[in-house]
């Protein structure tokens, strides 16, 4: 035991100004006998949705980060410092999410793994450029951050692809007409979305009837675009939403008789689109990056770990919010300061990285590109299918 | 430490101060870890009351969907509106669930309270709740809510194709932790087996799903719990296990919020502290002031009798005095300070009268600056000597007097000064312009600090004319000495040359003999006289030239070229006066000349020494042949010849003796003491 915790064992402290006089005093007696030297921690902030409806997102890829930063701090963390994450819940609110970073600036936090949705993007990533701040966003998809020289990094490529895909997916399953649905507060990424598979669908000669959005909680109003899908006679429907959301609209639809192939972003694959959409979301087709069965050893041991510490399975966020974190560190560990340019510059010049499921890159503007994969729910799985590209 | 009073300062500190301090650290450590460990003991037991507390929330409500089940067992004796009710009136009974659910087998929500109409029919089949359910009660793990966006935990039972599900009210798990006040920083929380908050006296911890990652760390030190960092605070972590659910109720005690109640314990020790303090100062101060005081008066009296102003070291009057250890140290410099007035008085006396002998004195003094040639001070002799008066010499320099160059005089001045020479020599310029002839003695003195040249200044310009007047005399005397010895010698030479001249005439080989010794002894006489005045002495002839010149003339007259004679003359260094040096003179030169006559006339050849030895006062002559000496019969006391008379003669005449043996030849002696 060291002096200093004898001595704190002995004589507990307090804060006060008394005891800040016994404080001083004593530490000037011993200090010349004792010294004690702590290695200063780096921080790096988390902001991400914790609470409500779509926390889904933001607890799995806090999960995913807490195990990066863990595995970090074993391995000797940065040159012998440890790091230290910050964690902020910006209750999948764009003034909430500026204000979290604002916070974190105050506190000399300018490394920042988040956002998760795109439209915490639209608000924090001007305000990162403005103010010295990193951002790797380990979900964040929307199309327009591409190619700029921003302070905005993320490991996954654009949404864009995600509604080609699906087009593409459900053309070759012959349907024609399609209703789409996008959710509100994250429409610059959900709007993107449906933009991409309307498009590619009406190249395709099908047709997109119907197209509406909805409010994530607005459970009523959900309820009653189920009624209504009942006449919309899609063969079809793509709900780009979060995954609790989409769980119990597609409950609705199922409830209401409507029994069109169900289509869904990346957004909504985790494990709470299965728990909360039960037998409704049964063939339900997403296009994602992540594969629960991929069986490479640093996946399956990531798997392990997640499963021991959270007893859950991760989701596509847990592991792309490791990858960001263990790619923020690893330039942490290679940049000549902790500060947000030296980072940034060492994220891209190094940019190759080893990724849970296969290495990926980043490009000279922050962003990567990785291939999507077709997956459907099957008894209760996402399972990869052999459709898409 | 070169301060007197920082040093007593500093072992007041060391002595008085930090003990009071130290005894203070260690009594307050010992109290402080005495009350820690009560606290943290009190702590344990909020946490385990806390847990039974929650235990037995659980039991009831574990209770109630068992009961709930048994019934919904027997569905068929009752209606749905009767079930109805009944969740209906347990939700409004009971504060343990926030909405109870019946499912069927498929999974499929047959009843919802409180009512929603959107959740009937409802599909719950893949909720991990669902699928655990057995006959048993189950704990579901913790899992967003459907649609409130937060946390929930189901417990539930399977009664035949029936599940009934309760939905808890984590806030009224929160609210029995918040009604344990453990402070405002301080805080409580369950936990489900993951770490993840179920309830939390900060309510946000729950919404956003925070997780208590640091569970397998947790060491819990008698009963103080464990220490951790939290939000940025220091905590002491209690914990106590949720039997049957794995749940865990934790306690972070901020560590300042938990002894902040004891702050009137720790203030007691801290004031006690400073008024021990306080009460040393109080009692010290006042002393180390009147120490300090009077160290500081008796260091300033010093100072003053260091710079000259004596004073008492330490007047009576001084708090030092009080003091005996100060007592003799101020009696020693107090007497000091006498004495030193005593002295400096007959100091001051003395100089006086010096300064009066200088002032006064008839005596030309000055005293110069030796670096300037300034006259620093010129006496009363010095103005009258010079014809100015003492102001306008007293502005003048040295240069102004003297007749050398300004760099001859400072060069004389170093001189002086550096103690080479003390007597000069110079040409002083008076007032009136004569100039005069000065003898001046000089030397460095230390004049009020300064070094100066003193100097004093004799007018020997009559002695120079009358010593220059008796150099004259002097010389005169030795022309006419000189001339004398000169006109001596040329007198004998004519002597001798009208000897030589005459005894062309004389036939008689006797007569011719006779002679040529009589032009022998003249010459004899002449060789002194010419060498006197050869030499320019006029007192003492060196007999050593004397001798080797007499005998070189005498072998030119009777050594002839058939003649062979080896001669050894050995002279010491003797000066020899006119009066002894003539007589002396004839005497060698009879003995020479009847060696070199007689010794070798058969042989033609031989051996000559002449020794002249000084032997204290003594003039021991020797000359000494090999021949066969002189006839039998005749001795110095009876001599047949005027030559052995005459050194007889002479001998006596100079207050010695004359001696004759033979020893392998004739060895004859004259001995008499030098004038």
């Amino acid at each position: 035991m060291s002096l200093g915790a004898l001595l704190e064992r002995t004589s507990p402290w307090c804060g006060n100004t008394a005891m800040r006089i016994h404080r001083a005093f004593v530490c000037a007696m011993i200090g010349l006998l004792c010294s004690c030297g702590t290695r200063r921690p780096l921080r790096i902030g988390f902001v991400a949705g914790l609470s409500g409806i779509v926390s889904d997102l933001g607890v799995s890829a806090r999960n995913g980060v807490e195990l990066a930063v863990a595995d970090a701090n074993n391995a000797g963390g940065v040159r012998g410092n440890p790091v230290e994450l910050v964690v902020m819940d910006d209750r999948n609110d764009p003034e909430t999410a500026v204000a979290r970073c604002l916070e974190l600036k105050r506190q000399g936090v300018s490394l920042v793994i988040g956002p998760l949705t795109s439209g915490m993007a639209d608000r924090i990533v001007p305000f990162a450029n403005e103010n010295d701040m990193l951002l790797v966003s380990p979900t964040v998809t929307v199309s327009y951050l591409s190619g700029i020289d921003d302070s905005f990094i993320r490991v996954v490529p654009a949404a864009k692809v995600q509604g080609e895909m699906l087009a593409d997916t459900a053309a070759a399953r012959g349907l024609h007409s399609f209703a789409v649905l996008y959710e509100e507060i994250n429409s610059s990424y959900s709007l993107e979305v449906c933009a991409a598979f309307e498009s590619r669908i009406l190249s395709l000669g099908g047709e997109v009837s119907h197209i509406t959005s909805f409010r994530s909680g607005a459970y009523a109003m959900m309820a009653e675009l189920a009624v209504k899908a009942r006449g919309w006679g899609a063969d079809g429907i793509l709900s780009v939403a979060g995954a609790s959301d989409n769980a119990l609209f597609c409950q609705y639809l199922r409830k209401n008789g409507v029994s069109a192939q169900l289509f869904a972003g990346m957004w909504s694959m985790t494990a709470d689109l299965i728990r909360n959409g039960g037998a409704a979301v049964e063939g339900l087709t997403l296009v994602s990056m992540y594969d629960a069965d991929n069986d490479r050893e640093p996946f399956l041991r990531f798997l392990d770990t997640y499963r021991t510490a959270y007893k859950d399975d991760p989701s596509f966020a847990s592991l792309f919010g490791y990858e960001a974190a263990a790619m923020l560190i690893q330039a942490m560990r290679e940049a000549k300061s902790p500060d947000a340019d030296s980072v940034k510059s060492a994220v891209l010049r190094i940019g190759g990285f080893p990724g849970l499921q296969g290495d990926f890159s980043i490009d000279a503007s922050g962003d990567s590109d990785r291939p999507y994969a077709v997956y459907t729910v099957k008894e209760g799985r996402f399972v990869k299918a052999d459709e898409g590209r | 430490m070169k301060s007197f009073k920082s040093l007593v300062i500093l072992m007041f500190f060391f002595t008085a101060v930090t003990p009071i301090l130290i005894f203070s650290v260690i009594t307050e450590g010992l109290v402080m870890k005495r009350i820690t460990s009560d606290i943290g003991r009190r702590n344990d037991q909020i946490v385990n009351l806390a847990s039974g507390e929650i235990q037995r929330w659980i039991s009831e409500s574990e209770n109630l969907v068992r009961r709930t089940g048994a019934i919904l067992f027997d569905e068929r004796l009752i209606r749905d509106d009767g079930i109805i009710r009944y969740l209906n009136i347990l939700i409004d009974s009971f504060p343990y669930f926030s909405s109870l659910m019946v499912f069927d087998s498929q999974g499929l929500c047959r009843h919802i309270v409180p009512y929603k109409e959107d959740f009937a029919g409802l599909d719950f089949s893949r909720q991990p709740f669902f699928m655990q359910s057995t006959d048993r009660v189950n704990w579901s793990p913790t899992f967003l809510g459907l649609t409130s966006g937060e946390p929930e935990v189901v417990v539930s039972v399977r009664k035949g194709d029936r599940i009934i599900a309760g939905f808890l009210a984590l806030d009224e798990l929160a609210r029995i932790l918040s009604q344990v006040h453990v402070g405002t920083n301080s805080s409580m929380a369950v936990v489900d087996p993951t770490g993840t908050f179920i309830a939390h006296t900060k309510q946000r911890k729950v919404i956003e799903r925070e997780r208590e990652y640091r569970l397998e760390s947790f060491v819990s030190a008698s009963g103080e719990g464990g220490r951790w960092r939290v939000d940025g605070r220091d905590v002491s972590v209690h914990m106590a296990g949720v039997p049957g659910v794995e749940w865990k109720v934790i306690l972070y005690q901020d560590r300042e919020e938990s002894l902040e109640s004891l702050a009137a314990t720790r203030d007691a020790v801290l004031l006690a502290a400073l008024a021990s303090i306080g009460l040393v100062l109080l009692l010290f101060v006042p002393g180390l002031k009147r120490i300090a005081l009077s160290v500081s008066r008796f260091a300033e009296h010093l100072s003053e009798i260091g710079s000259g102003t004596y004073g008492e070291a330490m007047p009576d009057s001084s708090p030092l005095g009080r003091y005996e250890e100060f007592n003799a140290i101020t009696e020693s410099f107090n007497t000091m300070v006498r004495h030193i007035q005593e002295r400096e008085e007959e100091l001051r006396a003395s100089e006086e009268r010096y300064h009066s002998l200088f002032r006064d004195s008839n005596a030309v003094m000055l005293l110069i600056h030796p670096e300037t040639g300034r006259i620093v001070e010129a006496n009363k002799g010095a103005c009258a000597y010079y014809g100015y008066d003492y102001p306008t010499l007293s502005s003048m320099s040295i240069q102004d007097i003297n007749t050398l160059s300004e760099e001859a005089v400072k060069a004389e001045m170093a001189s002086s000064l550096s103690e080479r020479r003390r007597y000069f020599l110079f040409k002083h310029r008076l007032a009136s312009g004569d100039m005069r002839d000065v003898e001046v003695y000089s030397g460095p003195i230390l004049f009020r600090g300064e070094k100066l040249l003193f100097s004093i200044i004799h007018d020997i310009t009559d002695r120079m004319l009358l010593q220059q007047k008796i150099v004259d005399s002097l010389k005169e005397k030795e022309i006419l000495l000189k001339e004398i010895h000169h006109r001596v010698k040329n007198n004998l030479q004519i002597i001798s040359s009208l000897l030589h001249l005459q005894s062309s005439y004389v036939k008689d080989p006797a007569d011719l003999d006779l002679m040529t010794e009589s032009q022998s002894r003249v010459r004899s006489m002449a060789l002194i006289h010419e060498l006197f005045y050869q030499s320019g002495n006029f007192s003492t002839i060196d007999l050593r030239d004397y001798i080797q010149t007499l005998y070189s003339n005498l072998e030119n007259m009777y050594v002839d070229v058939s003649m062979h004679v080896q001669t050894s003359i050995i002279i010491d260094d003797i000066s020899l006066p006119l009066d002894t040096a003539i007589p002396c003179g004839l005497a060698l030169n009879e003995l020479i000349t009847n060696a070199l006559k007689y010794a070798f006339r058969e042989r033609r050849t031989g051996s000559l020494s002449i020794l002249g030895r000084n032997e204290g006062g003594m003039v021991r002559m020797t000359v000494k042949d090999d021949g066969p000496g002189i006839p039998e019969g005749v001795t110095l006391d009876n001599p047949n010849t005027l030559g052995l008379r005459l050194v007889t003669n002479i001998a006596i005449q100079l207050g010695g003796d004359a001696s004759y043996r033979f020893d392998g030849g004739a060895e004859f002696g004259l001995s008499f003491p030098l004038p």
